[in-house]
């Protein structure tokens, strides 16, 4: 569903990405894993059209998208959830999710929400208050479930676990199984290299801006140099 | 991020209460005479209404592109001059030049933001300031070319005092205040209710978020700042009754403006107006007052007062 | 970059735009000397943008209308028929703006300088006439300040602000006596920089001496100013005979209307050196409000048959009707041109010692010719009284100016 090939990227002259080739197919869930600095949010970011690829291609859904603005590539049905989240602090949890379905119309939007609340009940409880006010937890769901409201064929998360408790790191992972089981394929940066490798299908490693390393996720985990540069063993 | 417990709003109201209770006793005792008191208060209402008028297009301008548009009071001029044409070559009630100057100057904004200010959008503060700068110098130029530099004026035929307590306000003040608070109600409803209206919020919240969920942002931008200029333009034509009109009248509004916007809280359409309102207050009473002082001074004490306890503008969003 | 290069050019333009303002670029204007001789430079600073653009911009063009005037005559005859050009500079409201304007047309050969409008921008283009040693005639600025720097070189031809508010007091006075309507207690509204402040503490002196209760004394910002209802209320409390009022053009209107609205108790509103008062203008701009008002100030003499043919003039050229303050402008050009024609010689000392030993018949209100004293005041400048009867601003004293008897107690229109 998701090609990149050869794509070099970088912000003002510097090249952050050099020659970055990856797929996505249609139904896996995929997991970008690398160190701080890596060049993994540069490469969601290039791929979501914030960032014009010095070189390379990129193509979603046979269409080359590269060099297509932000809002058309979300139209074009992928989403992402970015580092940070980018909530709209002071609008409501329900603003928000009514934002999130910009792209659709109001009988579609009203049934996302419906389903977006079924997966993250504690967002229904909330939906009056401002986004701002909730915890980082709840923030990163209300995030995934705004992702969600834009119908994404492909999801793109960003570090969904940074700055969480473990037992939300779980709950979190445990929602992206799911979307990937409702038919959603899932594109998965982490520098928590363990969560990511244990739900992914297939797996890459990016080092200073390159793919290093790729393959399935149940061998990467055994593979001893990802072991002792990401697994802390 | 460490802050102070906030006061309730109830202290908070409590407060503001005495200040002006204890305000209003030492204007008495100032000016020995009631009358004078009430005809401060009404005055600094209905000004303050028209301060706040005037700032909310700045205000809306400002929280959802981040630009200082120094061209603000030159477009309110457009408008007057719209005013006075049709008011005296058609015959039409200046009122009724609303629904003329209030498209155009939304067109005018339009073309104005997809032109030329959008292609320094994410450029530095400078460059965004001198060009909204430049632009307001043209067409305070281009206006003083074409009208020449007399000094026009448009009258309301059915304008008569109208009196409440003691005090007098001519009616053409008033319907400007009816106005401020029409079109703060226009704009709360906008933002607040409308589909349009919270994506215009959403992008003032944050603009990447917003392009992630498939808002077109420049788009976005070009219709907010259509519709602040589309309000300098309402502010224009509901103040031309009761102002001279030339080439420069709209600059008088400009730093007033700026300070309401400040005072009210950057982006907050309600904080303009009660802004306006109080600056309006504190530039009247302040005249009572202190009768020998500018009541510029009254003015600055009492922003630079709000801004140390609040520095983030009365309704503000505390960073 | 492309959005820099963009900036620069609107803000270039902007301003570019503003320089060129309403009228003609600075330089040259009436006609370029015939081959005997030449031609003699007179450097004109007044506002041609900004708020006060207004009436910078007439006078302007009546300086430029004496030069034409005097060059169709023959130029100045005692110089072979030297022709007079008049180099307009913009000075934008502004102090520097009218002292580096001074500057330049005196390096570009002016033989003297008339101007500026502004009381602030008089001071600086006085201190550069005198460093320069160049004659300068002040057409219009009040303050009494300028002319007391022991300057040699500076001129004005309209009455200063304390001669304005003394005589003020003298004719409320007297209008007072004459109708038999006593007036004893007086309040001012004035506007608060030194022009309003020195004209009421001229006016506050006299008027006290003559037995007259001056108070309370409302000062406001007329730049920032949009209503006056509150100053007007506040006179009201006071239950005064009269309200004198000092300031300008935009503040008088507002000033009308509030009283207008008001309706204070008041015998007569009697304006002094007031900026809207005896305007053709304001009486279509306050409407109704203004009829009846009094404005001791400076005027032209609209009873002199040659006063009333440059009018016509004026009129026919340029479509205007002329307002006092262009007169000023227009004889301060005769001044010059006079004080070359005596000199016999374009050295400026000379032109000033011409000019400063002038007796010059006038066509303003003074009851005798142009004459200036060792401070360079011209020494028969005095206010009159005008009125605002029927729609009409009409001359009603002292006598020998009266267009019309005057109209007193004049309460305001109800």
């Amino acid at each position: 569903m998701l090609t990149l090939d050869g794509v070099s990227a970088g912000y003002r002259g510097l090249r952050t990405l050099h020659d970055v080739s990856l797929t996505v197919a249609d139904g896996e869930i995929v997991a970008l894993v690398g160190a701080n600095g890596a060049g993994k949010t540069t490469t969601l970011r290039t791929i979501s059209g914030f960032l014009r690829p010095t070189a390379g291609r990129i193509r979603f859904a046979d269409r080359d998208i590269a060099g297509t603005r932000p809002s058309d590539i979300v139209r074009a049905g992928l989403v992402q959830v970015p580092e940070g989240r980018d909530l709209f602090g002071p609008l409501t949890v329900v603003e928000n999710l009514e934002m999130g379905g910009y792209t659709q119309d109001a009988a579609t939007r009203a049934r996302s929400l419906r389903e977006v609340y079924e997966l993250f009940p504690i967002l229904a409880e909330r939906a009056k208050q401002p986004a701002e006010t909730m915890s980082g937890g709840q923030q990163q769901m209300l995030a995934i479930a705004r992702a969600l409201m834009a119908r994404p064929r492909l999801l793109m998360l960003d570090e969904p676990s940074v700055g969480l408790a473990p037992k939300l790191v779980g709950a979190v992972l445990d929602a992206v199984r799911r979307i990937r089981d409702h038919g959603v394929t899932v594109l998965l940066v982490e520098q928590n290299a363990a969560q990511a490798l244990s739900i992914c299908d297939r797996a890459y490693v990016l080092e200073s801006g390159a793919v290093a390393m790729s393959g399935r996720g149940t061998a990467m985990v055994k593979d001893p140099r990802v072991r002792r540069a990401y697994l802390g063993m | 991020m460490t802050r102070r417990a906030p006061l309730s709003l109830a202290a908070r109201l409590a407060v503001a209460a005495a200040v002006v209770a204890v305000v209003l006793v030492l204007a008495y005792a100032r000016s020995g005479s009631g009358i004078v008191v009430s005809q401060a208060v009404l005055t600094g209402l209905l000004l303050g209404g028209v301060y706040g008028l005037v700032a909310m297009g700045l205000t809306l301008i400002f929280g959802v592109l981040d630009i200082v548009n120094f061209a603000h009071g030159a477009l309110m001029t457009v408008a007057m001059y719209g005013t006075v044409l049709l008011a005296s070559h058609a015959g039409l009630d200046p009122y009724l030049t609303l629904l003329v100057t209030a498209p155009a100057l939304f067109g005018i904004g339009m073309a104005l933001q997809s032109g030329l200010i959008n292609r320094t959008m994410g450029s530095s503060l400078a460059n965004q300031l001198l060009l909204t700068l430049g632009i307001g110098l043209l067409i305070e130029n281009v206006l003083l070319l074409s009208f020449g530099s007399e000094p026009r004026s448009v009258a309301v035929g059915y304008a008569a005092p109208l009196r409440a307590f003691g005090a007098v306000a001519d009616l053409t003040r008033v319907i400007a205040f009816l106005g401020a608070l029409g079109l703060a109600a226009l704009l709360y409803l906008l933002l607040q209710r409308t589909r349009v209206g919270t994506a215009i919020r959403a992008v003032a919240a944050n603009p990447d978020g917003a392009q992630l969920v498939g808002i077109d942002v420049r788009r976005m931008y070009v219709l907010t700042f259509a519709l602040g200029t589309a309000c300098a333009g309402a502010a224009g034509t509901l103040v031309a009754p009761f102002v001279t009109v030339e080439a420069t009248t709209g600059e008088l509004f400009n730093i007033i403006a700026f300070v309401v916007v400040v005072l009210g809280g950057m982006g907050n359409v309600v904080g303009a107006l009660v802004g306006g309102l109080l600056i309006g207050l504190t530039e009247q009473l302040g005249g009572v007052l202190l009768p020998e002082q500018s009541p510029l001074l009254a003015v600055f004490v009492v922003f630079v007062l709000v801004l140390f306890l609040r520095p983030q503008g009365l309704f503000g969003r505390s960073s | 970059m492309r959005n820099l290069r963009l900036v620069g050019l609107l803000a270039a333009l902007g301003v570019a735009l503003a320089a060129c303002g309403g009228s003609a670029p600075p330089g040259t204007t009436g006609q370029e000397g015939d081959q005997q001789g030449g031609t003699i430079k007179i450097g004109s600073i007044h506002p041609l943008t900004g708020p006060l653009a207004f009436d910078g911009q007439q006078m302007a063009k009546a300086g430029k209308f004496a030069a034409e005037r005097i060059n169709a005559q023959g130029g100045i005859k005692s110089l072979d028929g030297a022709k007079l050009q008049v180099l307009d500079a913009d000075s934008k409201g502004e102090p520097e703006v009218g002292q580096s304007e001074a500057q330049r047309l005196i390096q570009e050969g002016a033989a003297a300088l008339v101007g500026p409008y502004q009381s602030a921008v008089a001071s600086n283009v006085a201190a550069v006439a005198e460093r320069n040693r160049v004659p300068f005639l002040i057409d219009v600025a009040v303050a009494d300040s300028i002319l007391e720097q022991g300057y040699t070189n500076t001129f004005r031809i309209q009455p200063n602000a304390s001669s304005m508010g003394t005589k003020g007091a003298d004719y409320l006075a007297e209008l007072a006596e004459a109708s038999g309507t006593p007036i004893r207690s007086v309040a001012v509204l004035h506007e608060q920089t030194d022009f309003g402040k020195s004209v009421l503490a001229a006016f506050k002196a006299r008027a006290e001496g003559s037995g007259m209760k001056v108070g309370p004394e409302i000062s406001y910002d007329a730049v920032n100013v949009s209503d006056l209802t509150t100053e007007i209320t506040q006179v009201k409390a006071e239950g005064v005979d009269a309200l004198v009022v000092t300031g300008y053009y935009r503040d008088g209107v507002l000033a009308a209307k509030a009283i207008s609205s008001v309706r204070p108790d008041v015998k007569v509103v009697f304006g002094i050196a007031n900026g809207a008062f005896d305007l053709p203008q304001f009486t279509s701009d306050a409407g109704k409000a203004g009829e009846g008002f009094f404005d001791a100030n400076y005027h032209f003499n609209a009873r002199d048959p040659e006063m009333r043919k440059l009018a016509a003039d004026f009129k026919a050229k340029y479509g205007e009707d002329i307002r006092t303050s262009s007169v000023l402008a227009y004889e301060a050009v005769r001044v010059i041109a006079s004080g070359l024609e005596k000199a016999g010689t374009r050295d400026p000392q000379q032109l000033r010692e011409a000019i400063s030993g002038l007796s010059l018949d006038t066509l303003m209100a003074y009851p005798g010719p142009i004459s200036f004293d060792k401070t360079g005041q011209n020494t028969s400048a005095t206010p009159i009284v005008m009125q605002v009867q029927g729609g009409t601003v009409r001359q009603v004293f002292p006598k020998e100016f009266a267009e019309a008897e005057p109209r007193f107690p004049a309460p305001p229109a109800r």
